[in-house]
């Protein structure tokens, strides 16, 4: 009789926990939308939106926030607000969700890809920096999971270049760099909002600034008003939205100290474990949103390889894991779609050689937990370092598996 | 707040469309193709007749990604009306496109087919042509259906149905005859007659599976249908346009309540004819015996008027209490279009600002709009024809 749950034992856990179900509701949530129904406004430009434009431009520290209906879309303006679009060229880290390098491709630029330090998974500021061309406009900073970018470096490069920062911050809502937020760390950042995200109202998102101009011209560009100076097409985010949002980022900094506190848990648990490396600390990274948890599984250590260690974990009922971004996305089938050579003019830099550091993380070793599986109580922790350890006391079970042929 | 919906105070809320919403917040369910959005574009190819329908954030969205599924994109062109599309041009342009005028009808107010015709040869005369024909119904339907298909089949150009007023109208009986290649429809504020202002959405319908198979992964994130809901796997070039579940919910209910919502305003607009019979300063936009408007909005004009004295008489309308706006400005000649950003999006300004259409421009000057919830009220349009009429001798 097998030991593990994948292959038909007893499960460290016999269900899933409540606190693994994403999106929570509570009262404030509902006393949300139901004042909102009763107002009777679910246009743009409401209370609700302007509330929450302040208040999240607030809890990021920076001056300005605008509401708008996706992550990508917020990542999109940031770009046109600096003027960015055909023939132009940003840099972007591949170890990303596509919506970085299609939002790029939206305004006609070039996503050009740098390679990742694949001990954080974040972008490589030397790497970035051989990346830069003469038709460069911008550094994408993509915060992976929530963990700054290596900010004192690529800001550097940045200002050493006269180049802005637009920061990725989808996973990275109350993340810090040095005590400082995640939104106020570049020219601009655009956050994701979607359901799945630390803080969510279905789809949404939201571009934060600490420029003036760069906010106006945001504004007008996600305006549709008539008789616009800009082509402004209407892009911000309905009350609706907005209302649950405002309940929802009144939870957002005690979910992050319990992930903190898990993050540590585990952190500490996989340095003792020879098939696992969390990500390399950094003291400057002061807090973490850990919209995912990040760490490197190396599979030759048990002989196990990450796809069948991750179905393992999963089966145990004890956190949701996934293997992250598999495929790096420069073989994906994207930059051949029409779709994105209309709208780019056919232009993809083909990072040849594949990039190592990407090449590892996405290939072989990149692996997460979402945030979720931080959310429990510390026994739910210790459940998971016990489902880990299960896995590896029981390694041949998988190993005889993935033999059997049915590992794949 | 839009000008618009600021101007138009709407009904509210119903008590079904809040019990879908707090479903919807209790499920968790609150994005990403949830139920109720999955829901609203089946609804929505059912009210269209058509096989297929996507929810999208907005409107404008929606036809933004019209063209770029039909592949058009940087360096190519589109003819649209040159009154009543702004968003349409905006939309159109943000895509890489560069608009390129036409004429609209002078009874309607929608796109000429003598003239998109015209606009089309002048774009053949270059070396990139127009690529798309955008047909507005900016008063609740389109003109000139017939024409316009066979123009687009003759030329092989895709014909698209921007609705901002006017989600499912009928020509000749029926809806799919009034969707061109692809149809995208405006569901915010005043689109749906008994919406009531759901805030916010769009759809895109079409007949044609490669297009809505194009659609679907270009608003789903670059995911194709059959790639599921995960992150990683078959991803093509996208943005992310999917509709929450929380206007979904709203216009749910709308669609529900739109059968007879529509019936009291065709009531209400036969009436209103009526009443203004015989005021040659007055003038409904057409009616035509082969179209079924969807009456968003009410549109007039103010026969001979210009600009100002229409907007006097706006001021007139407002002061007896009737919610009017002017209409749009002609687009041609637009600040906007020939702007650094346009340029920047579209590679060259808009190639009309020289040009004169002779009914655009009285639209533009002379129109007036009224929010179609006006034509449904209890009380009837009596006392509003009455305020249309006497508002004349103050402006």
């Amino acid at each position: 009789m097998p030991n593990l749950a994948l292959l038909g034992g007893a499960p460290v856990r016999a269900q899933r926990g409540e606190y693994l179900r994403w999106p929570t509701v509570g009262d404030d949530e509902r006393d949300a939308m139901r004042r909102a129904c009763a107002r009777g406004f679910f246009g743009v430009g409401g209370p609700e939106s302007e509330r929450f434009a302040r208040d999240f431009a607030a809890y990021c520290g920076a001056a300005y926030a605008l509401p708008v209906l996706s992550g990508t879309t917020s990542l999109e303006l940031a770009l046109r607000a600096l003027n960015i679009g055909y023939g132009d060229e940003v840099i972007v880290a591949p170890y990303t969700f596509s919506a970085s390098i299609t939002a790029i491709a939206m305004t006609g630029a070039t996503p050009v890809f740098a390679d990742i330090d694949f001990e954080t998974l974040t972008l490589s500021p030397s790497a970035c920096e051989r990346a830069i061309t003469p038709r460069t406009r911008a550094i994408m900073a993509v915060h992976l999971g929530g963990r700054p970018c290596d900010m004192d470096a690529l800001d550097e490069i940045a200002r050493r270049h006269g180049l802005p920062i637009v920061e990725d911050a989808s996973h990275a809502h109350g993340s810090e760099w040095r005590g400082k937020r995640a939104g106020s760390l570049g020219a601009v950042a655009g956050f994701s909002l979607q359901v799945s995200k630390n803080i969510s109202c279905g789809e949404g998102g939201v571009a934060t600034t600490n420029d003036r101009a760069l906010y106006e011209r945001m504004r007008a560009l996600a305006t549709g008003y008539a008789g616009g100076a800009v082509p402004g097409v209407e892009a911000r985010l309905g009350e609706l939205a907005c209302a649950l949002l405002n309940a929802r980022l009144l939870r957002l900094d005690a979910d992050i100290r319990r992930r903190m506190r898990s993050a540590a848990m585990l952190t500490e648990a996989f340095e003792s474990r020879p098939f696992l490396s969390p990500l390399r600390r950094d003291a400057r990274v002061t807090r973490d949103s850990l919209h995912l948890y990040g760490f490197r599984y190396l599979p030759d250590v048990l002989g196990v390889p990450r796809n069948l260690f991750v179905r393992a974990l999963q089966a145990e009922n004890v956190c949701n894991v996934d293997e992250g971004y598999c495929e790096p996305i420069y073989d994906s089938a994207l930059f051949a779609d029409p779709m994105y050579v209309q709208s780019t003019g056919d232009r993809f830099v083909d990072p040849t050689p594949r990039l190592p550091g990407n090449e590892r993380a996405a290939r072989v070793e990149g692996a997460w937990m979402q945030h979720v599986s931080l959310l429990g109580e510390d026994e739910d922790i210790r459940a998971i370092v016990r489902a880990i350890d299960k896995i590896a006391d029981n390694a041949r079970e998988l190993r005889d598996h993935a033999e059997g042929g049915d590992g794949a | 707040m839009s000008e618009l919906y600021a101007a138009f105070e709407g009904p509210r809320a119903t008590e079904r469309a809040e019990a879908l919403v707090m479903r919807a917040l209790e499920r968790g369910q609150w994005g990403t193709l949830g139920d109720l959005a999955v829901g609203l574009s089946e609804q929505l190819a059912r009210l269209c007749g058509a096989r297929w329908a996507i929810a999208i954030h907005n409107g404008a969205q929606a036809l933004e990604l019209a063209l770029r599924a039909l592949n058009l994109g940087y360096g190519d062109r589109a003819v649209l009306p040159a009154y009543g599309a702004e968003q349409a041009a905006f939309a159109v342009a943000r895509a890489g496109v560069t608009p390129v005028f036409a004429d609209v009808t002078e009874g309607g107010g929608t796109l000429c087919a003598r003239s998109a015709r015209a606009a089309l040869e002048r774009g053949a005369q270059v070396r990139s042509g127009a690529r798309a024909i955008v047909a507005v119904a900016v008063h609740g339907g389109v003109r000139d259906m017939d024409a316009l298909t066979a123009l687009s089949k003759e030329r092989g150009v895709p014909l698209i149905v921007y609705a901002p007023h006017g989600a499912g109208f009928r020509w000749e009986g029926s809806a799919a005859k009034a969707l061109g290649a692809l149809a995208a429809l405006d569901l915010g504020e005043m689109s749906l007659p008994g919406g009531g202002g759901a805030g916010c959405g769009g759809a895109l319908v079409t007949d044609d599976e490669d297009i809505y198979d194009a659609c679907w992964h270009y608003h789903n994130s670059g995911r194709t249908r059959s790639g599921g809901r995960s992150i990683g796997g078959h991803i093509l070039m996208g943005t992310n346009a999917r509709m929450s579940e929380w206007p979904a919910a709203l216009l749910l209910d709308a669609l529900e309540r739109m059968p007879e919502a529509l019936a009291a305003r065709g009531r209400g607009l036969d009436a209103l004819r009526a009443a203004l019979h015989g005021q040659a300063a007055l003038r409904l936009a057409d009616s035509d015996a082969r179209a079924e408007d969807v009456p968003g909005l009410c549109a007039l004009r103010l026969v001979g008027a210009d600009a100002a004295r229409r907007d006097a008489y706006v001021r007139a309308l407002k002061h007896r209490g009737v919610p009017a706006l002017a209409a749009p400005a002609p687009l041609f000649g637009a600040p906007a279009l020939s702007c650094e950003d346009f340029v920047r999006q579209t590679g060259k300004p808009a190639p009309c600002a020289r040009e004169d259409f002779p009914n655009a421009r009285a639209w533009a000057e002379q129109g007036v709009y009224l929010p179609g919830w006006v034509l449904a009220r209890e009380e009837g349009v009596a006392g509003l024809g009455e305020a249309l009429r006497s508002a004349v001798t103050d402006a």
